[in-house]
């Protein structure tokens, strides 16, 4: 045995190049797992964390009678705190620039809804005028205590002063609602403040948080739902809705994702690797299998000595692997909560990934090792006195010739070529299978770069047609105001707009989103079903998710709650829009005022630019204008936008890099394992004249032609994985339909033969330095 | 093997179907590894066929038959002395150039047949003229074949066929392109007796009817008595060579 295991790791060693190749494809995969695992789990904990330390709320209810709601849901069973506050959305000057920010009450002593301050002073009732600055802001506007803001109280500026920096777990992600996720960065910003500013913005408090007992059971929820439908609420959230966990779950739910995805294509390509490599190992080695089995080793010593070289690999790759991807996991969690500002990181150790980790690298090796191990024992002692065992699995003419015969008249050379795929079959799947694996890695990475360019150009290009909204400060009439924007230069056209939160309220629930409302014949929006256009009539658009959540048809009727105004009207539903990003309630303003029966308080004007118009000088333009709180310019959106595109990029790159190492892995092992399973053939043709740069044809076609098989049937894999891919990340904010240029799936099929035409360069050296009296001497021996 | 056509490398080469490579070799030695691990394969050898003769290079396991053969056939080089065939000095040759020395003059023939499994017999004689550049490679594999009497069997794969008809059809792939010179290392070594004696006579009739200078390596000393020449080795050298006038007819040779 002892000698078996000397044979083993020289085994091992001399086939180096793919045994680390293989090693490299698990580590890599083990790696990747114990990160994303890791890194999921880390950053579960530290939200989890930051929740505890700044009591989260469960539920958030909003409208209605918010004392009674309060009141009543503290002695619900099972409510911890329910805690009336105010939270008010309204324009903040910071830096010489308006924007519509939030002010958050922070109810002093109050297990719910507390800050974390980072900088500066905690909040103190004897300094009314004191308040915190969320830090996203105040990082936007590099704010320290001691500077001024002011805030926009009953038409006048009223400046505040910071008192300090704060983060709050409602604001990791500084999301402005569900339906806005991404403001741009400074397009809003939130202000903790005590009772005394809140309470001037807002005399009653307006929504009630809610925090439950731990483990709560789900009967909590539905006692306090009751509370709050009994007392009129407007609208009820829960943590998943929340708009900052919601954007962070999805985000770290990738992770999660990744955590399968990942280990999962690896570690298939490193086992179908490790199959091809010892198959060819157990084959050329029959003869001396037989001998060992003729000097009485017994079929399990010889399953073990093949089994060894799978463990052997698996470990190798996997130990290292859940080591490193340890490490690697408290780096991203700390780089991640670095990048987006939460306070609290907690980084752990996780044995049962790890421990998971190294069990699943170690099935590979074992899982890939069993067949060619079983393959070398049943191998008979006989076999040893036989020498050279003639191949019989090519001696017939292969089905696809004798499907279509034109394929038997092609040069011998060109039916060597299609032969040999037949030649060993289970080597010919594991190339097409390694390159599917590939092509499925780079497509589902790359369909998202394409996809979200996609989605941008749809939501800005073609459904949103204003440059700009103008938000005022109820100071001027919007008439006015419109006029006054419509005499600018660079100005087209100019509509008054009303935006507002709303309930939608169906037969199979409720749906909280905005109502924008605009002018029938609005040029400002172009509502699409499909692509088929839709009009603004007397009924109301909603987003398509909608359908679903409210369970509505069109043609149906549904309430729409007004928890700003405290209206509600019943509107009937005139079609489904189909858009990108959100899901929102349209009308015309003169359904809004058929439905409510008074004048809707239009709230803004949406403004569109001439084509050619000067942007920069147009918006400076509109914000002098009297009347104006706030500016909010699209295309700031569409920056904000192309940043996180950037993101985007830098992922898909790494993705194309690990597509590419993958299908290098198997390709090249299938390719050097191919090369030296036929160097006596090679030599026979080298002896017979032919030269070098023919064979290297003639293996290249073959390596070429097995890649070619494996991208076919890989685009088409990668493109309903990629399809799958975005469905699972779809959600009522966010749509994005597969889209992939031709040039992608072009570009793809061409990495995927660049990288077979580089792995089987080894081979082709191979080819070159073959010693061709060496194979003959061998052989005739 | 008379209908080869202007555009084949073989028939562009002088040495035709009809004239033999002669053979001279002078103080050819080969060593290999340095120093006290130094095997000398060949020490300093002499060697001279005669155009169109068949020659057999007899001696014990070790003595250097292969490494003298494959001095021959230019996929070894010499590491002193000198190896002309057919008028080409092979020490001076780079690879691409023995590669066309291979191409347009030599067939080999090997113990084992080395037949790719995948390709009928046809094909197999035919892949080899088609990567060399001989025009019309599946007539003239037909050809081959039947040259070496398996007209009947062209389509077989190897695994359909005998040991014996496997080495006929490497032989066929080795005279396809019309070499002058065919060297067998144990061409018989997996056969049995009546199979051996079978490509023996084959060997001796594509001697006799076109003339190539054959060479066969062999450790079967009885074999020695088909040929006009036959050389005798012994740890790298030549030991005794004899020329024989009236050799006996392959069909007669036993062992
Ligand atoms: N690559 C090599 N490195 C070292 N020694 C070698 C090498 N090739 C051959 N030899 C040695 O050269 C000597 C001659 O070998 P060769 O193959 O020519 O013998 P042979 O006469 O053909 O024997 P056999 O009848 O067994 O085939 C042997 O001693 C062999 O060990
Ligand atoms: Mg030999």
């Amino acid at each position: 045995m002892r000698l078996l295991r000397r044979k083993l790791t020289r085994d091992l060693r001399r086939q180096r190049a793919q045994s680390i190749a293989i090693g490299l494809t698990i580590f890599l995969g083990t790696m990747l797992a114990v990160l994303s695992a890791g890194a999921y789990r880390d950053l579960d904990a530290s939200y989890a964390k930051m929740f505890e330390v700044t009591g989260f709320a469960d539920l958030w209810i909003t409208g209605g009678d918010v004392e009674a709601i309060a009141a009543e849901a503290q002695d619900t069973a099972g409510v911890a705190t329910a805690q009336a506050r105010r939270v008010v959305d309204v324009p903040f000057e910071v830096a010489d620039r308006r924007f519509m920010g939030r002010v958050v009450e922070v109810v002093a002593g109050s297990p719910v809804g507390q800050v974390l301050v980072t900088a500066g002073q905690p909040l103190d009732p004897a300094d009314p005028d004191g308040v915190l600055v969320e830090q996203h802001l105040a990082a936007h506007d590099h704010l320290h205590p001691g500077d001024h803001v002011a805030v926009l109280v009953d038409g006048a500026w009223h400046p505040v002063t910071v008192r300090g920096i704060a983060a709050s777990a409602e604001y990791i992600w500084p999301a402005r609602s569900r339906q806005d996720v991404l403001p741009p960065p400074g397009s809003f910003g939130v202000i903790f403040s005590g009772p005394a500013l809140a309470a001037s913005l807002s005399p009653a408090p307006t929504e009630v948080a809610v925090r439950f007992v731990p483990d709560p059971s789900h009967a909590v929820a539905t006692r306090v739902r009751a509370v709050a439908d009994a007392h009129g609420a407007a609208g009820i959230m829960t943590r998943d809705e929340q708009p900052s966990n919601a954007t962070l779950r999805e985000d770290i739910d990738g992770f999660k994702e990744m955590a399968l995805m990942f280990p999962g294509l690896f570690l298939l390509a490193a086992a179908l690797a490790t199959a091809v490599l010892l198959s060819r190992r157990v084959r050329t080695e029959r003869t001396v299998i037989g001998t060992l089995r003729a000097c009485g080793f017994s079929r399990r010593q010889i399953i073990w000595h093949y089994l060894g070289h799978g463990i052997g690999l698996g470990l190798v790759g996997a130990i290292p692997g859940a080591i490193v991807g340890q490490f690697a996991a408290g780096a991203a969690t700390s780089a991640y909560t670095a990048a987006i500002d939460v306070p609290v990181t907690v980084t752990r150790f996780h044995p049962d990934f790890l421990g998971l980790a190294v069990l699943f690298g170690l099935l590979t090796g074992v899982v890939a090792a069993l067949g060619p191990a079983r393959a070398a024992a049943r191998i008979a002692p006989a076999q040893a006195m036989r020498g050279v065992i003639p191949e019989t699995d090519g001696a017939k003419r292969p089905l696809l010739e004798r499907i279509f015969p034109p394929l038997g008249r092609l040069p011998a050379r060109w039916r060597l070529i299609t032969r040999n795929l037949g030649r060993n079959r289970r080597r010919t799947i594991s190339t097409m299978l390694g390159v599917i694996l590939a092509a499925t890695l780079i497509l589902v990475s790359w369909g998202m770069i394409d996809s979200t360019k996609a989605m941008l150009h749809r939501q800005f290009d073609v459904i949103e047609q204003r440059d700009a909204t103008l938000y005022i400060d109820g100071m001027v009439g919007v008439d006015a105001l419109a006029t006054a924007a419509a005499g600018l230069d660079g100005v087209a056209a100019v509509e008054p707009m009303l935006e507002q939160p709303v309930t939608l309220r169906g037969p199979h629930g409720d749906y909280a989103t905005a109502l924008t409302a605009l002018p029938a014949d609005t040029v400002m929006h172009r509502y699409l079903d499909h692509d088929r256009a839709l009009h603004l009539g007397d009924g109301v658009l909603l987003g398509r998710a909608a359908a679903a959540k409210l369970g509505v048809h069109s043609g149906d009727e549904i309430t729409l709650d007004l928890p700003a105004s405290g209206g509600h009207f019943t509107a009937r539903v005139d079609g489904f829009v189909d858009e990108p990003l959100g899901t929102l309630a349209y009308a015309s303003l003169a359904a809004v005022r058929a439905g409510t029966g008074e004048a809707p308080a239009v709230n803004g004007v949406a403004v569109r630019f001439a084509p050619g118009a000067d942007r920069a000088r147009t918006l400076a333009a509109l914000r002098t204008l009297p009347g104006v709180a706030v500016v909010q310019d699209t295309h700031a959106m569409i920056d904000a936008a192309n940043d996180f595109m950037g993101l985007l990029y830098a992922f898909v790159g790494v993705m194309l890099l690990l597509g590419s190492a993958l299908a290098f892995t198997i390709l090249f092992v299938t390719m050097t394992v191919n090369i030296a399973e036929r160097t006596t053939e090679l030599a026979t043709m080298r002896a017979s004249g032919v030269s070098l740069r023919r064979i290297a044809q003639l293996v290249t076609s073959e390596n070429l032609l097995v890649t070619v098989l494996g991208v076919v049937p890989g685009l088409i894999v990668g493109v309903l994985a990629a399809q799958a891919f975005l469905a699972s990340f779809s959600s009522d904010l966010f749509k994005m339909s597969l889209q992939l240029s031709w040039v992608t799936l072009v570009v793809t099929a061409g990495a995927l033969v660049a990288t077979a035409l580089l792995s089987q360069l080894p081979g082709l050296r191979a080819v070159r330095k073959l010693d061709i009296a060496k194979v003959v001497r061998e052989r005739s021996a | 093997m008379t209908t080869a056509t202007s555009a084949s490398p073989s028939s562009s080469s002088s040495a035709g179907a009809t004239t033999g490579a002669a053979i001279h070799v002078r103080g050819a030695a080969r060593t290999f590894g340095k120093g006290a691990s130094a095997v000398h394969a060949l020490r300093g050898v002499d060697l001279d066929v005669e155009p169109g003769e068949l020659a057999v290079l007899l001696g014990p396991s070790g003595s250097g038959k292969t490494t003298l053969l494959n001095l021959l056939g230019g996929i070894e080089s010499a590491t002193d002395g000198r190896v002309e065939v057919a008028g080409r000095d092979l020490g001076g040759l780079d690879d691409e150039a023995r590669t066309t020395y291979r191409r347009d003059t030599l067939g080999f023939v090997f113990q084992f047949y080395n037949l790719v499994p995948t390709l009928t017999a046809r094909e197999n004689v035919a892949l080899i003229l088609e990567l060399v550049g001989v025009d019309d490679p599946d007539a003239r594999a037909e050809q081959a074949l039947r040259a070496v009497g398996l007209g009947e069997r062209l389509d077989r794969f190897p695994a359909e066929l005998s040991g014996g008809e496997q080495q006929r059809v490497a032989i066929a792939r080795a005279i396809a392109k019309d070499p002058s010179l065919l060297l067998c290392d144990e061409p018989t070594g997996a056969l049995d007796l009546e199979t051996g004696r079978v490509v023996l006579a084959l060997l001796r009739k594509l001697n006799r009817e076109s003339g190539r200078t054959i060479v066969i390596v062999t450790h079967n000393v009885a074999i020695g008595a088909m040929a006009d020449r036959v050389v005798r080795m012994r740890s790298g050298e030549i030991v005794e060579t004899t020329v024989n006038p009236s050799p006996i007819a392959p069909e007669e040779v036993t062992w």
